[in-house]
């Protein structure tokens, strides 16, 4: 526990409790793509991170989607008048306990994750679920490539609240589980400013409701997390990525369903924008080229390669780049299901909307660039289109920054628990 | 029921059962004392309970009425999948009904190429596996129940098994679930896959112990059946030296799939009970397995062999064909029961510690069971440091009911003090609900309860249960139940 970390807490606490009805919070991290979600953007050095954007993300968006973020801050002024007060976590930052041996590690949510990482990697641990920006495969290696967010950057910028309440998980949730199944206690100040807890800092707890659960993907409507405890695993030894080639959406869906229905253990399974597919195995070096190659011989149909080293690390980095987008892109994350595949594929042939898909056909990770004349449209369009699936999805960066698209499952459940979370809204709604 | 019987309900349960008559045809509507009998208490016997009537729906309508009726009166409601909670989550209020979940028992779907299945909240969670074994697949929780209990119990209580070290709890593998809300509202929660947008409602809703409704329909993960196991069972001269050599395998950076430790005393329950011959002279045995690739497993079993070689174990056994392995495993999973076979009664204690409190711990609960002479059986998932002490104890003896509690309330205090929790797995229910403050204070508790009072102000949705008050009248009787004495029923 850091003192004056705990004082500016105290302080925050004291701001909620004493804030006249109508004052609107904004829980802000890093400034990097989740942290933005959740209504904040303290800068980003692109000139994203403005505070229209911030009083824009953190609007009611079921039905604004496609509303440009300019449109929504004057919705804001509207509906309420004040200006909402944010919250820069950043100042909440250090690692409070960390127990190799125990496989548990305690963080202020301020806390950049790459310290999180390189605190972990020094004893052979780390994040399985992966943030997309933090794959594993290697070493480190900072890019520069003009014009694109730098993850070395981003890595030293996000921190492990905004990670919580973004709720995004990178290639390694297929295998070991989302970052929701290894959240083990949080502390929170609910939207009233009493500081709380929920969970407890042991690895296999029924106790009580999942509250750290609950704050995974809450985008900072629940409630302002202070600190998170995480379960870690130990990090594999080795990596080796192979890279098969797809001809069409048909043959990438096919591949995915041979490759998870067979007891191959892969480390992640993503299909990239291009349409080929990446493995990744983990474990012992002398194990994995074995196993690769028995992969391969299943796969005789599709052309595939190995890849280690450097090239290894080199289409990661490209893959985890393009995740990322590039600044003036929109990005969106959309959760599907292999069989809904297919056609989801077909309407954003339809839609121009590129798009990637992530832990074995779970997730689509959409991407487009807004026209100039029409800067909603394919937003509208997408939102349309969820909606007709039901599936619903959110965008993570770009216009319409925070914004749900689709269906909204289990409102009436959510309103009950936002009614005690944050009773008077304060913490803003989705 | 009888006319005598009926002379002696009150007009609210009279009208209660002509409401419920309204839903349910006779054979599904259970209110005659016999019929009740099976369903007075759970896996925790001794708390006892008659509930005013049983219902047994077919459908989620039939529950949305139930619910939204139970609402309307007042009375109190406790869904009930197999009634093998260990905690007392499933006794019935005296003055509600017990919503019987075992007739939705249909496995409405599984689905080989998204490694999905649809489920009905009865199903039983080895039938899924089942379902699945054709193609390959199977669900991986695996309490040591998992022949009879429920997927709908597994879910409110998220339950574990021995090879949740290496897979998770049930939360890790419930993918969506549609839920009937204390209001009668139903939700669909979960995408269904992998993954979600916005705060994780299915992960709320699963753990909460049927407090914030029933799930009438739940969507769970299959994972392809591991290709390899590699099983080892290692005999140990003490409870400590077996919990160290835990430590050590875990910080060896090995993840097996399972971890667990059993005592002398549950050895020799084992033994008599299912047959499985243990090292003579051990005081604790450690299972350990792995499982994963061919490729893998090779190599894994290397450097575990090395880990217990350097160990304080005394005898070694590999399982050298699926038969050894099946049969580790049915000694292991049949523990809990076959104590019953070495003691009239016993408590299951259901503890977390910190791993690397694990020797220290377990030495400290032998020295409680020298001090109180009162003989305790350790059997449990020690990869996760999962305790479960089972407390030793002869009902019909006065005061050793109450002094087998006492035993078991020092134990549960230890393991908050070494930083460790109340349940890892058997939830709070009934038996554990005192000692939620104790685990994370008042304040929390409170606000936990504010939660359940908004979606249910009446707290109609199994009152009682998770949250301390005196409020519940559950009847404690000890030996055999009144209607076993008078010879009208067995328990189940
Ligand atoms: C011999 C033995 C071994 C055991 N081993 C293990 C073990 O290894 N790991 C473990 O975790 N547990 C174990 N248990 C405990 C128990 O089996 C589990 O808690 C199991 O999940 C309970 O399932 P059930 O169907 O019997 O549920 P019940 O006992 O009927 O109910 C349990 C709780 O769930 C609620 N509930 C039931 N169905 C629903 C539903 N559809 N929606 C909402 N709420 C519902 C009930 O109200 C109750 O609170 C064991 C029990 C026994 C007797």
């Amino acid at each position: 526990m850091t003192p004056d970390v705990e004082q500016q807490i105290e302080d925050w606490s004291q701001t909620l409790r004493s804030a006249p009805t109508g004052q609107r919070f904004l829980v802000s991290g890093g400034g990097t793509k989740p942290s933005l979600l959740t209504g904040t953007g303290t800068g980003t050095g692109t000139g994203t991170g403005t505070a229209e954007k911030r009083i824009g993300s953190s609007l009611p968006s079921g039905s604004g989607s496609g509303r440009t973020v300019a449109e929504q801050s004057r919705a804001l002024a509207e509906s309420d008048g004040a200006a909402p007060q944010t919250l820069d976590t950043r100042g909440l930052s250090g690692i409070i306990e960390y127990r190799p041996a125990e496989f548990t590690i305690t963080a202020y949510a301020g806390t950049p994750v790459s310290v999180v990482l390189e605190a972990l990697a020094q004893h052979g641990q780390y994040l399985p679920f992966e943030s997309p920006f933090h794959v594993a495969t290697g070493p480190e290696e900072r890019s520069d490539d003009a014009g694109r967010w730098r993850r070395a950057d981003l890595a030293a910028r996000t921190t492990i609240g905004g990670l919580v309440a973004a709720g995004i998980n990178g290639p390694g949730r297929l295998r070991h589980g989302g970052l929701r199944d290894f959240i083990l206690e949080v502390r929170y100040l609910d939207g009233e400013g009493a500081i709380r807890r929920g969970g407890r800092r042991v690895v296999k707890n029924a106790a009580g409701f999942d509250i750290p659960k609950l704050l995974v993907g809450s985008c900072g409507r629940l409630g302002v997390i202070l600190d998170v405890t995480f379960k870690v695993f130990p990090r594999p030894l080795d990596y080796l990525t192979m890279r098969v080639m797809s001809e069409n959406i048909d043959s990438t869906i096919e591949i995915i369903a041979t490759l998870t229905t067979h007891p191959w253990d892969l480390d992640a399974l993503e299909v990239q924008p291009d349409g080929s597919v990446l493995i990744r195995l983990a474990g012992h070096s002398d194990a994995l080229v074995k196993h690769g190659q028995r992969i391969q011989s299943r796969l005789s149909k599709y052309y595939s390669s190995f890849l280690t080293g450097p090239q290894q690390h080199q289409a990661w980095t490209a893959y985890a780049d393009w995740l990322w987008g590039e600044a003036d892109h929109a990005v969106a994350r959309v959760p599907v299901s292999l069989r809904g595949l297919f056609d989801l594929d077909e309407s954003l042939d339809e839609m121009e909307i590129e798009r990637a898909y992530g832990s074995g056909g779970n997730v689509a990770w959409l991407r487009w660039l807004p026209s100039s004349e029409n800067p909603g449209t394919r937003l509208k369009r997408l939102h349309k289109c969820l909606c007709e699936v039901k599936c619903c999805g959110q965008v993570i960066q770009g216009l319409g920054l925070g914004s749900w698209l689709g269906a909204f499952p289990g409102q009436a459940f959510y309103q009950h628990l936002k009614n005690v979370f944050d009773p008077r809204g304060r913490l803003g709604n989705f | 029921m009888t006319a005598n019987e009926s002379s002696t309900l009150g007009d609210a349960t009279l009208e209660l059962h002509r409401r419920l008559q309204s839903i349910y045809p006779p054979e599904r509507l259970l209110t005659k004392r016999g019929q009740l009998a099976a369903y007075e208490s759970d896996g925790l016997t001794v708390f006892q309970t008659r509930p005013l009537a049983v219902v047994v729906p077919t459908s989620a309508e039939d529950i949305v009425a139930t619910v939204k009726l139970c609402q309307e009166l007042g009375v109190p409601y406790v869904p009930r999948g197999s009634g093998t909670s260990l905690s007392g989550g499933c006794v019935p209020h005296a003055e509600g009904i017990v919503i019987a979940l075992n007739r939705l028992n249909q496995i409405l779907q599984v689905d080989p190429v998204q490694c999905t299945a649809v489920v009905e909240p009865g199903v039983i969670n080895l039938e899924i596996s089942k379902a699945a074994a054709p193609y390959g697949l199977y669900y991986a929780p695996d309490p040591s129940s998992q022949q009879v209990c429920t997927i709908g119990g597994n879910l409110a209580f998220n339950a574990g098994g021995a090879h949740c070290l290496k897979y998770g709890m049930t939360s890790n593998h419930v993918l969506g679930a549609k839920v009937v809300l204390p209001d009668g509202e139903m939700v669909e929660l979960g995408s269904g896959g992998l993954e979600q947008v916005g705060p994780d409602l299915l992960g709320m809703f699963v753990g909460s112990e049927g407090l914030m409704g029933i799930a009438v329909e739940i969507t769970v993960r299959l994972l392809p059946k591991p290709e390899a196991f590699h099983t080892v069972m290692a005999g140990y001269p003490s409870l400590r030296a077996a919990g160290d050599a835990v430590a050590q395998i875990v910080a060896s950076g090995l993840l097996p799939g399972a971890i667990e430790i059993m005592d002398r005393l549950s050895m020799d329950a084992a033994t008599r009970a299912v047959g499985v011959a243990y090292p003579a002279d051990a005081q604790a045995v450690l299972i350990v397995e792995l499982d994963g690739t061919t490729e893998t497993v090779e190599i894994e079993k290397r450097a575990l062999q090395q880990l217990i070689d350097a160990s304080a174990a005394t005898a070694t056994l590999v399982a050298a064909t699926a038969e050894q392995r099946a049969m580790i495993w049915k000694g292991r999973k049949s523990a809990f029961s076959a104590v019953g076979l070495i003691s009239p009664d016993f408590l299951v204690q259901d503890t977390v510690v910190p791993r690397t409190r694990l020797g220290e711990v377990l030495e400290a609960i032998e020295a409680l069971s020298r001090e109180t002479g009162i003989r305790v059986a350790n059997v449990f998932h020690a990869g996760d440091g999962n305790l479960h002490p089972l407390i030793l104890f002869d009902g019909r003896v006065q005061g050793e009911l109450e002094r087998a509690e006492a035993l078991s309330a020092r134990i549960i205090r230890l393991c908050i003090e070494q930083g460790g929790s109340i349940t890892g797995e058997h939830g709070v229910g009934m038996e554990k609900r005192e000692f939620l403050p104790d685990l994370f204070g008042a304040a929390d508790v409170d606000f936990m309860r504010r939660l359940r009072r908004e979606l249910d102000p009446g707290e109609v949705s199994n009152r009682g249960k998770m949250f301390p008050d005196g409020e519940a009248p559950a009847l404690r009787v000890v030996g055999l139940h009144p209607l076993e004495s008078q010879g009208i029923a067995s328990r189940m």
